[in-house]
């Protein structure tokens, strides 16, 4: 059994919480369960992180707004997304009823510069990437990169988007003459 | 006097895992950028601080260029662009970097912003999206 540590998703030290300890049966989609502990009054969020620490895992994006969704469980059953991630796990299942008992589902978040968005699907063009919702960049005024590279992506040809991926958009520059 | 504009940016930059802080000197406020990649050879080092003028009007008025950390190296000598004036901030030695937008394609308010600009910035360490040679 895992115990929640201070260096859980949600980066926030639990050392100096007093809720008694609260049993959790989690797995993230397409993983075992693990089983841990948390201190009760602990959030939704910090239960969603601990159990994709466990499993090896980092929520995405980092910090307190994750793109990934944790969904209650009934048995085996995969139920509702639990949207309130910020109400503590007792309050939670005094006011439900529910199961200590969570799926994580992971999304295929991805970043192009510190801008985070949900790939739609595996495989997305520049052209694509530019104009999501999230990431909102003119292809006509932005190039993406691989990190690092100094070759553009072609912007119709469709690249393999992983969860995590990075790329970046950059503007064209210009030498000045007074160099 | 930094506008808020910028003090909010760097706190979304920050944020998102970037190195970043506003100083002041001489009545000009900068943005000043930690750690910005660069690939090494031909880079004395693989990061380098920059700081980035922030003009009092911004976001109405745009960034444009910077100023590299000395010392550096470039093919272990001068890069042919970094020849600006040298200013002491925050206790460094700081080079002007000719390194602009394109003709036609100015800063634009909304558009443009500080995560925009230190993407352009960092495409002059990768010799990438430029116009005209280096």
């Amino acid at each position: 059994m895992g115990h929640f540590g201070a260096e859980n998703v949600a980066e926030r030290p639990l050392g100096h919480r007093h809720g008694r300890p609260q049993v959790i049966l989690a797995r993230a989609t397409g993983h075992g369960f693990e089983e841990f502990e948390v201190p009760s009054d602990a959030t939704l969020l910090e239960v969603m992180g601990e159990a994709a620490r466990l499993t090896g895992l980092g929520l995405l994006p980092p910090g307190d707004r994750p793109f990934d969704r944790l969904h209650a469980m009934r048995g085996d059953d995969v139920l509702q997304t639990i949207d309130e991630l910020k109400e503590s796990i007792e309050e939670y299942l005094r006011a439900t009823g529910a199961e200590p008992r969570f799926e994580i589902e992971l999304v295929r978040a991805f970043r192009v510069n510190t801008r985070w968005d949900v790939a739609p699907s595996d495989r997305l063009s520049p052209k694509e990437i530019l104009a999501l919702p999230k990431i909102d960049l003119d292809y006509k005024e932005f190039t993406l990169y691989l990190p690092g590279k100094h070759e553009p992506l072609p912007l119709d040809t469709p690249i393999l988007i992983e969860r995590g991926a990075d790329f970046e958009a950059q503007r064209d520059g210009r030498y000045g003459w007074e160099g | 006097m930094c506008p808020d504009r910028i003090r909010e940016e760097v706190s979304a930059l920050v944020g998102s895992g970037r190195g970043a802080e506003l100083v002041e000197a001489n009545g000009q406020c900068y943005a000043l950028i930690k750690g910005v990649e660069a690939p090494s050879p031909p880079w004395s080092k693989s990061g380098f601080d920059i700081l980035i003028p922030v003009p009092a009007a911004y976001d109405a008025a745009e960034l444009d260029g910077f100023y590299l950390e000395l010392p550096y190296a470039y093919n272990g000598g001068e890069h042919s662009r970094i020849k600006g004036d040298v200013i002491e901030v925050a206790s460094r030695k700081w080079r002007q970097v000719s390194w602009h937008y394109p003709e036609g394609k100015a800063w634009l308010r909304g558009r443009d912003n500080l995560e925009t600009h230190v993407v352009h910035c960092r495409g002059f360490f990768l010799n990438r999206g430029a116009v005209n040679a280096p």
